[in-house]
């Protein structure tokens, strides 16, 4: 009877102490030690008190997972987050460039466009004085037969006069006239699981909607991701990697990972994973010192990640973190020498941060980042810039192409000249009880002028001359100045200015979200020059990736519960040089094509 | 279809022996192979019509037995893993522990070698290789051998948690069947080190070591002092009950416990 007494006192005990037993059996074992030290059971007591512990914890949900035996920790995580996104749109189109194709802002582009212009020189069509589009010239057909002479109306398909303004086209027929809006109801999922294992080493995967790199959002009724008419979303891989702590100061990392460096989203897009292989090197520690452990980086709190932040207690840190990144793997058995060569970027950081005071922390992060000259096909990124269209194989044009200043064809890679110095860093401290941070972002490609001229194909610039109202009266080029409706033929100037080389942010933010209640406010202002990082990898929301652009981003974010948080975000961003022309600026993959973008995010984050 | 009439006949045949005087015994080497044979002669002398059919091929394979209703008792040289009672609750089986003996995992090298003593630190480098020299704890050059016992034993599983912080075991280590072997290649191996039960170690050309200054006697074991001391099981489905309960009741009997001490174990009272 005592020891019937005991045993029970015991399991109570061990479920008291150990907490429940489907979590905590195997954590009873010290208490039960405990009690047949002090002879309170004996042993044979102590190991049925365990053996129904465990087959207590056995029968429960969780005890019926079964985890490998390598794993030593494991943590499940993920979010859901739904959106709603406004984003406003003001194209540039002042866009003359050789061709025949003028844009037409009218009730029937289609009619329009299936003629071609009886003067090289000059648009075959004005607007009259009532709004009606009349021929300027003899219009012919595409089988060269003359459809409407000087003065006629333009017709529609149905016979009726088409009434609308005619402006100079870019090379693509079509582009629009005016602003365009959007409205987008966006969700994304992110699962994730981070491992530890035994010796050392360690790991973690990601699944989340839409295959874009920079971008887990997924549209309802997406027609182009099949999600049109309740139709279901795809799911993919955006982390799969391994990493090994060979010692206290050295860790390496390889497959699709977190970005292991110090960024803004400047430079880095929050949203990338990038492929490849890292090394992290505690410099404190690897010279003796008590150095902290570098894990991963997010200033803006966009990557879903247990560990994104610098964790020390040490009053220095100094770190060296490279990477070495697959961009682009191409066969090498390929046409053409910049679909031969892989397309590399290697990146090298040294972060270093001092606590200055026990509660203001100084960081600073210079870097160096460059790439292997490869070409780039197939990206998925929101605005991507690539070498090629889909499957394309052959030079055709100087969309693929740029013609050095010599004159001579060569062929680009979407990778060629980009050879930037980052230095991104931050000042944290107390503001009124409340975490705040100064913080800015510093890129400059050494390799601007190169990637302005021959990789975006900007020898063919014309710089708009405007009157002292604003309104464009001409273009100038080598050639001299010309009248908007005049069509210049193709002569190379040099399209590159020195701020093309250059982008910069500076920024705060105040507050923190980790609880119910908790506020966040965040604003930055930034400028990215044409040439200055690579359109793959900036932040895909401000000005939806163009570059050439300016602007503020601003936020605020609130804790609607541990778990859930409020956020609202607004980014308006305008041209920072307003003379860019053709070449793949505004023309072709049109990556600076944007006189405005006004974006605003409303999110609503379920953490779980 | 061969093989499922075979396994039914097997099942049958055990089920039925069980049921009359034949007690079927599976697990553990360092159980089965000195101690339990031991006591089995003991019991039949005083229990004629009773048969004993021992295997001692690994705790898992003890627990395996128990699960398949092939074994009336399962030798386990360390505990039940959850996923082992998990399965077995899916049978509706549950796996009672006993504690029969108290067990000490001895670290043995060749008698030949001067060194006298690890720390536990040690012992862990050792095993999973981070320490590949016997020169780098004190002993003569020379490249160390590491004899370990295969994946289906207790006794791999213990020494791995009890010793290794529960890391992997280094890649040139050699599995060996059971104690037995492992004492006969470090014997042979000046250079070779190894782990076995009590029981094991009164062998010719081994010598133990003391880890972090104690040996693994009967005081220390017992009071757990020994880093590396360790329960020893006999698992039944449930209570045991008829003749397996009179052969657990005799195992934990004094004449019992003796053969346990004789043997080289360390007693449970």
């Amino acid at each position: 009877m005592k020891k019937s007494t005991l045993t029970t006192l015991a399991l109570a005990g061990a479920l008291v102490f150990g907490g429940a037993a489907s979590s905590q059996a195997q954590d009873s074992g010290a208490l039960l030690d405990a009690l047949v030290r002090k002879k309170v059971l004996t042993s044979q007591e102590a190991e049925d008190v365990r053996a129904d512990l465990i087959k207590e914890s056995a029968a429960t949900n969780a005890g019926k997972l079964q985890l490998s035996n390598s794993i030593t920790s494991l943590k499940l995580y993920g979010d859901v987050r739904l959106r709603y996104q406004y984003d406003n749109k003001d194209p540039q189109i002042e866009t003359p460039l050789a061709g025949s194709n003028y844009l037409f802002s009218t009730n029937d582009n289609s009619t329009l466009s299936a003629l071609t212009t009886a003067n090289s020189n000059k648009s075959p069509w004005a607007t009259d004085a009532k709004g009606f589009v009349i021929a300027t010239g003899d219009v012919k057909n595409a089988a060269g037969k003359v459809v409407y002479h000087k003065g006629d109306r333009l017709l529609a398909s149905n016979g009726d006069p088409i009434k609308g303004q005619i402006n100079p086209a870019t090379t693509g027929v079509g582009a629009p006239a005016n602003g365009a809006q959007r409205n987008r109801e966006r969700i994304r999922l992110r699962l994730a699981a981070d491992f530890q294992l035994a010796g050392g080493f360690f790991g973690g995967v990601q699944l989340q909607t839409t295959q874009a790199a920079d971008s887990g959002n997924q549209s309802f009724g997406d027609s182009s991701t099949g999600a049109a008419g309740f139709g279901n979303y795809n799911i993919y891989i955006s982390r799969a990697y391994v990493g090994w702590n060979a010692n206290d100061w050295l860790t390496l990392v390889g497959g699709k990972q977190p970005n292991p460096f110090y960024t803004t989203d400047l430079v880095w897009d929050a949203d990338i994973n990038p492929d490849g292989f890292v090394e992290k090197v505690d410099l404190i520690k690897l010279f003796g010192g008590n150095g902290s452990e570098v894990v991963s980086y997010s200033q803006d709190g966009k990557q879903l990640s247990s560990v994104s932040t610098i964790r020390s207690e040490s009053a220095y840190e100094l770190s060296l973190v490279a990477g070495q990144f697959v961009f682009n793997d191409n066969a090498e058995d390929s046409f053409g020498s910049g679909f031969k060569t892989d397309a590399w970027l290697f990146n090298t950081q040294l972060v270093g941060s001092v606590k200055v005071t026990p509660g203001v922390k100084v960081t600073l992060a210079p870097g160096y980042m460059t790439y292997t000259s490869g070409n780039t096909t197939d990206l998925n990124n929101e605005t991507a810039f690539m070498t090629t269209k889909s499957g394309a194989t052959v030079l055709t044009n100087y969309q693929y192409s740029a013609v050095s200043k010599n004159g001579v064809l060569v062929p680009v890679a979407a990778t060629r000249d980009l050879s930037i110095i980052t230095a991104p860093g931050d000042v944290s401290f107390k503001l009124c009880g409340l975490k705040a941070k100064v913080l800015w972002d510093f890129a400059y490609n050494t390799q601007g002028a190169q990637r302005v001229e021959e990789v975006y194909g900007l020898q063919n610039i014309q710089v708009p001359v405007k009157n002292a109202s604003g309104v464009v009266t001409g273009y100038q080029s080598a050639k001299g100045t010309v009248k908007p409706t005049t069509r210049i033929s193709t002569t190379r100037v040099s399209g590159h200015e020195s701020q093309d080389d250059i982008a910069w942010l500076a920024g705060i933010q105040l507050g923190e979200n980790k609880k119910a209640g908790d506020w966040s406010v965040m604003a930055n202002f930034r400028q990215t020059g044409l040439g200055s990082v690579d359109p793959n990898l900036n932040d895909s929301d401000f000005a939806l990736g163009q570059l050439n652009m300016q602007g503020v981003k601003t936020g605020l974010a609130y804790n609607f519960t541990d778990f859930c948080v409020g956020a609202v975000t607004y980014y308006s961003a305008w041209n920072l040089r307003d003379d860019l022309i053709g070449g793949q600026a505004t023309g072709g993959q049109k990556i600076a094509s944007m006189n405005g973008v006004q974006i605003l995010q409303l999110d609503l984050n379920v953490k779980f | 279809m061969k093989k499922t009439l075979a396994l039914a006949v097997t099942v049958a045949l055990s089920t039925t022996f069980a049921g009359a005087d034949q007690l079927v015994i599976k697990g553990s080497d360092t159980l089965g192979a000195k101690l339990v044979p031991q006591l089995a002669e003991a019991y039949k002398a005083e229990n004629p019509n009773t048969q004993f059919n021992i295997a001692a091929e690994g705790s898992s394979t003890g627990f395996a037995a128990l699960i398949d209703q092939t074994a009336n008792i399962g030798m386990a040289s360390r505990r039940a893993k959850p996923t082992e009672i998990s399965a077995a609750l899916a049978k509706g089986l549950d796996l009672r522990p006993t504690i029969v003996a108290w067990d000490g995992i001895a670290v043995i090298v060749n008698g030949s070698n001067p060194i006298p003593a690890l720390t536990k630190k040690q012992v862990e480098q050792i095993f999973t290789g981070d320490i590949k020299d016997w020169s780098a704890v004190g002993g003569a050059p020379g490249k160390i051998s590491i004899y370990t016992r295969n994946t289906a034993s207790g006794t791999y599983a213990d020494f791995k948690e009890l010793a290794m912080s529960k890391r992997d075991y280094a890649g040139s280590s050699q599995k060996m069947a059971g104690n037995e072997q492992i004492v006969s290649e470090v014997a042979k191996n000046p250079a070779g080190i190894g782990y076995v039960g009590l029981a094991y170690l009164k062998a010719s050309g081994i010598k133990v070591l003391a880890v972090d200054g104690k040996k693994p006697d009967q005081a220390d074991v017992r009071n757990k002092s020994y880093p590396y001391s360790r329960p020893t099981f006999y698992y039944t489905n449930g209570s045991p009950a008829g003749e397996t309960k009179a052969f657990v009741d005799f195992t934990l009997s004094p004449r019992g416990q003796k053969i346990v001490e004789q043997v080289g174990f360390v007693p449970v009272q």
